[in-house]
């Protein structure tokens, strides 16, 4: 059975793309034939239905054979990759369709996706706010009802952070959990593929078809046994949740502040915006009464996890986006007298500002004589703040007891913000990837969920969990949706969840 | 005068199927741009995997050089930009390579240079070699087939002091790693190359400025370019004039070396541990594959050979120059052995055949004395004629012609001799009978010989002429021992 | 922190930046600069203890890698990929000269 798309759909999409401009290149209104279905039977039953025969986008910065793989770049602007992610390939092994590539801020670098080079996306919820960022594209898309699901990459947040943006729930797995290959490389010891999607159910049956080792990426590699089951009947046990307390770390963060002027606003930036802060309150006591036990948790290191993931992230980007001189493939200048000139005319047109500047600070903070000061420095914080996270959620060996099933924090300090002179400035943004980038630094799980809606736009909150843990996160959230349903834009409708589909 | 310090960085090409971080085929040769993928292409999006034999091989070469291997093992990038760099990064080893200090011992003569001596090996490690780039007038040309090829470094400490001991080093470790049967060590094809590092100093002031030598495509080269730049920087010192710690080519059109355009000295690699590919911990499992998989190493089967079979230390290095060639003589000796015969008489004659006319034979056909195993020479043959030249079954001259039947036709020894009816006269009476006959036809010379006046030098030579008359005599069959020893027994009836 | 050491880092990353772009650039650089310096105070021991291993890599013994075999059925991709190059004589991938 073919995705065979209902007229009706069609408009529907069109109407909400024309204002949202979610997606780089679709399919939309092309009848596209089913791919075999060849997946291993190891996909639970109720995992498949929610997946086959449907519809879902892809970030452009996971590759897709034959669409194009822009990255959000002039550089990539009209490059087609040759090959598909693993990720994507499990999925149409299952039945799904790749129903277009989404945008993303430039390479992944950024947070509203606003430092794409191709164009602007807007938030369903309101077309002058941002979608968030990297991954808007996908989960503007999500968000809109026009596809139930979408493929992002979170690096420090890319995920996470527009699912709060857009209302929608967004999955970062544990490092390892899915194959990297096939996502164009950002950080590569940081990042991972995530899922944007419609619901808790939805969530979990892509990640369970997503999962798994991949022998091309030796980083991945499968769920152990110890850990909890990703299907299982227990979905409504209580648990025990760690909660941060955000004033306790713009507290903590303004003590180091004294005298840096860049500190100083790293504060300010940290601080929660009221109706964000409402909302985390709200999910509290929602959570609490639906009989979760909730105790405060501190975590020492994590005034220390933003310039320690700037450092390594950088780092590792100046690395990954050192292959990009046009020679073998991407926008050649017209002109060089010689290969050097042609590889700095090619990245000078090809790469936007932000890109540049990360590609600079990444350079530096490897050059020899600086390593030990920053690179060096920030992977022992990084061990420490995996050894912090590690004390409160058990180890990713399963070798001794938690003390908690989930940390529950914000996503981020803000909601959707808008566009102009006032809105966050580029560093404030970076700051205030607090919440999001220690879950990056220390490789664990962590789901963002619509928990309220103020003041007109969604606020997110955020559980953190153990390593291969996604169950459990899964579990709280699904709860909490079941309770509180998950709210939408004006205008929305779901489409996928009328779609009823049989195995194949 | 002044104290010269000698190192190098050998890279060798890893006899793996595939490259090294991907499937593609590792070959040489190949059309170009035919052995690429994504991931060897350095497309968006894709990843390492690392090909485990060609761990496998370069701990090979560890052990064989007595390097410590460590617990944990891992790769690093090292950023640099070139067109034949597909990644702009490569990567390679840095922190913890795979095999760490260790020696090999090199001992030879090149020229009239007798060299015994211990270099230290200060590392080893896997990397993955880059494309090829070749200028055509307005562009430059790129293959990218040799890319991802697995690559192995072997850096030594500056222990080598003449040029001789830096060529005798490549030819020793060539030999070596073509025994491991980890490399073809094929210098004009670039399966191993060899950059030079050289300073000099005045005595007891430790190592001078270093200076790098690149573009050495033989061992002959590393010794000529070697020489070239001792000389250059004594002169310099004798001047008084500083020496430039820099980077030169080697010119082989001017023998000379000169500096490089591109400035490579200003290079900041910026090394950080590769997160694609996790941490190796060989276990003991892994261990043992890399041990078993070793073989004798030359040297030490050197020494063996002399001392089992009795062979002289030039004859034995000859022998072991290729394991192939080893292992052909030994399993042949052994043959010959079994079927009775002493083991050092085995081992001289078939050296000798070896060396001489199976060399000779495998020239004509175009092979290499390495390509004998392939030959149609097996072993068997070889070890059957030894025992049937021992036996006294054919003359040593046969036995030489009888090798050059067999390499032409395909046939086993003992059906050649019995086919040209080779086999040597050996009964006793048949060639007294010759013997009488040819006295007689040659009387004028018997008569000199029983003359008292003859000197023995001339009885000599004139028995030696009757004893090629009754050679002719017997169509060249009967043994010239016996010949003689009937002659002689027959000369001094005569005499009485 | 001065624009010079900005511009040896541009040249070692081969980003092309004129006077005015590094000097727009500059304050952007020496800000998160600075930010990073906080992690001066979490700095609990000195050296590195691991000896250079990444704290974030996992350790694996040799089953985790691949055998040396050419994968089955292997898609040949090597035209098309010649095809994406931006200059291409015949088999050869193309860039002006070097010298």
């Amino acid at each position: 059975m073919g995705y065979n798309p209902d007229k009706d759909f069609v408009q529907y999409a069109q109407a909400w793309e024309e204002k949202i401009q979610a997606f780089i290149e679709w399919r939309i209104g092309e009848e596209l034939l089913p791919a075999p279905v060849t997946a291993a039977g190891n996909i639970p039953e109720e995992a498949r239905t929610q997946i086959a025969g449907l519809p879902f986008a892809v970030k452009d910065n996971i590759a897709v054979r034959d669409l194009p793989l822009t990255c959000g770049s002039k550089l990539l602007e009209h490059f087609r990759s040759p090959y598909s992610a693993a990720v994507v390939r499990a999925l149409e092994a299952a039945g799904g369709f790749v129903l277009g590539k989404t945008n993303l801020d430039e390479f992944g670098m950024g947070s509203s996706t606003d430092n794409s080079a191709l164009k602007k996306t807007n938030n369903p919820w309101g077309i002058d706010r941002v979608a968030g960022g990297s991954s808007g594209g996908s989960a503007a898309a999500v968000a809109a009802g026009i596809v139930p699901y979408a493929l992002g990459t979170d690096t420090g947040g890319s995920v996470r952070q527009p699912a709060a943006f857009c209302g929608v729930v967004g999955l970062k797995p544990t490092y390892g959990a899915v194959s990297r290959l096939g996502l164009v490389a950002y950080a590569s010891s940081l990042e991972s593929a995530g899922i944007l999607a419609d619901t808790t159910e939805r969530c979990r049956a892509v990640f369970a078809c997503i999962r798994g080792r991949d022998p091309q990426d030796e980083t991945s590699h499968e769920t152990p046994e110890a850990a909890p089951a990703l299907y299982h009947a227990e979905t409504g046990r209580a648990k025990k949740i760690g909660v941060l307390s955000p004033e306790a770390i713009a507290r903590a963060l303004a003590a180091d502040a004294t005298g840096s002027e860049a500190l100083e606003i790293a504060v300010q930036a940290s601080i929660l915006e009221d109706e964000v802060r409402r909302g985390f309150e709200l999910a509290q006591e929602r959570l609490a009464g639906l009989g979760h036990t909730l105790a405060p948790v501190e975590i020492p290191s994590l005034k220390y996890g933003v310039p320690a993931y700037y450092t390594i992230a950088t780092a590792e980007a100046s690395a990954n986006l050192a292959r990009f001189d046009s020679i073998r493939y991407g926008a050649r200048p017209d002109w060089a007298k010689n290969p050097e000139e042609l590889i700095d005319k090619a990245r000078d047109a090809g790469f936007g500002a932000e890109v540049k500047l990360r590609i600079l600070l990444g350079t530096f903070v490897l050059r020899s004589g600086f390593q030990d000061r920053y690179y060096l420095r920030a992977q022992r914080i990084r061990a420490a703040l995996r050894r912090d996270f590690e004390s409160l959620l058990g180890d990713s060996g399963y070798t001794d007891t938690a003390k908690f099933d989930a940390l529950l924090m914000p996503v981020f300090p803000s909601r959707a913000f808008g566009r102009g002179p006032s809105s966050l400035s580029a560093f404030a943004q970076k700051a205030a990837d607090l919440y999001t980038c220690c879950a990056n630094l220390a490789g664990l799980p962590a789901l963002a969920f619509p928990a309220s809606v103020e003041g007109g736009l969604p606020v997110g909150v955020q559980l953190m969990g153990r390593a291969w843990a996604e169950g459990t996160l899964l579990d709280i959230a699904e709860g909490y949706e079941q309770a509180f349903p998950f709210p939408h834009p004006e205008g929305f409708q779901a489409f996928w969840r009328q779609v009823c589909t049989k195995p194949l | 005068m002044y104290q010269t310090f000698i190192g190098l960085e050998v890279h060798i090409h890893l006899r793996t199927q595939t490259k090294v971080f991907c499937g593609c085929r590792s070959a040489f040769g190949d059309t170009p741009n035919t052995n690429i993928c994504p991931v060897c292409m350095g497309y968006p999006g894709v990843l390492p995997s690392l090909n485990i034999e060609a761990m496998r091989m370069g701990m090979m070469v560890a052990r064989a050089l007595s390097c410590h291997i460590p617990e944990k093992t891992w790769f690093e990038r090292k950023q640099y930009f070139y067109p034949d760099m597909t990644k702009n990064y490569q990567i390679s080893q840095f922190a913890s390579p795979l095999g760490q200090q260790g020696y090999v011992d090199i001992e030879g003569k090149i020229g009239s240079a007798i060299i015994s001596k211990r270099v230290r090996i200060r590392e080893c490690h896997l990397e993955e070699d880059a494309g090829k780039m070749i200028h055509a007038g307005a562009v430059s040309r790129l293959d990218y087939n040799r890319a991802g090829v697995s690559l192995l470094e072997v850096v030594t400490e500056p222990d080598m002091e003449t040029g001789e001991e830096a060529e005798l080093f490549i030819q020793q470790f060539r030999r070596m790693v073509r025994y491991l049967g980890v490399c073809d060590g094929n210098m004009e094809e670039g399966s191993l190359r060899a950059d030079a590092n050289v300073s000099i100093n005045l005595p007891g002031e430790g190592l001078g400025k270093k200076v790098e030598i690149k573009n050495l495509n033989s061992s002959r080269f590393v010794r000529l370019g070697l020489a070239y730049e001792i000389s250059r920087q004594g002169d310099l010192m004798d001047a008084g004039k500083p020496i430039i710690q820099e980077t030169r080519l080697w010119n082989e059109a001017r023998n000379e070396t000169l500096p490089m355009r591109r400035k490579e000295n200003a290079q900041d690699y910026r090394y950080f541990p590769e997160p694609d590919l996790p941490i190796f911990a060989p276990d003991a499992a892994f261990l043992q594959s890399v041990d078993s998989a070793m073989v004798e190493l030359p040297l030490p089967r050197i020494r063996r050979i002399i001392s089992a079979y009795g062979l002289g230390e030039e004859q034995a290095g000859l022998i072991c120059e290729e394991k192939s060639l080893a292992d052909y003589f030994e399993t042949a000796v052994s043959q010959a052995e079994a079927a009775g015969l002493a083991k050092n008489d085995a081992g001289i004659k078939i050296a000798n055949w070896l060396l001489q006319d199976v060399k000779r034979i495998l020239g004509k056909e175009g092979m290499d004395i390495s390509d004998i195993g392939a030959f149609r020479l097996h072993p068997a043959r070889m070890a059957s004629l030894a025992v049937m030249t021992a036996a006294g079954k054919i003359s040593g001259k046969t036995a030489k012609q009888v090798l050059d039947a067999v390499a032409a036709e395909d046939k086993d020894p003992a059906v050649i001799v019995e086919e040209r009816g080779w086999q040597l006269l050996s009964d006793p009476a048949q060639i007294a009978c010759a013997a009488r006959t040819v006295m007689q036809t040659e009387a004028a010379a018997v008569t000199e010989i029983q003359a008292s006046a003859t000197t023995d030098k001339r009885r000599s030579a004139l028995t030696a002429y009757l004893v090629g008359k009754v050679l002719a005599a017997t169509g060249g069959k009967a043994d010239p021992k016996i010949v003689n020893s009937q002659l002689e027994e027959l000369l001094r009836e005569a005499a009485k | 922190m001065e624009i010079r050491d900005l511009q040896e880092t541009a040249a070692l990353a081969h980003l092309l930046m004129s006077e005015q772009e590094l000097r727009e650039a500059f304050p952007a650089f020496e800000e998160m600069l600075s930010f990073f310096a906080v992690m001066q105070a979490a700095d609990a021991q000195s050296g590195d203890a691991d000896g250079g291993m990444a704290a974030s890599s996992r350790v694996v013994n040799a089953g985790y890698f691949r055998p040396d075999a050419a994968p089955p059925a292997r898609e040949d991709l090597s035209e098309d990929m010649l095809t994406k190059a931006g200059e291409r004589d015949e088999r050869f991938i193309t860039i002006p000269n070097v010298l």
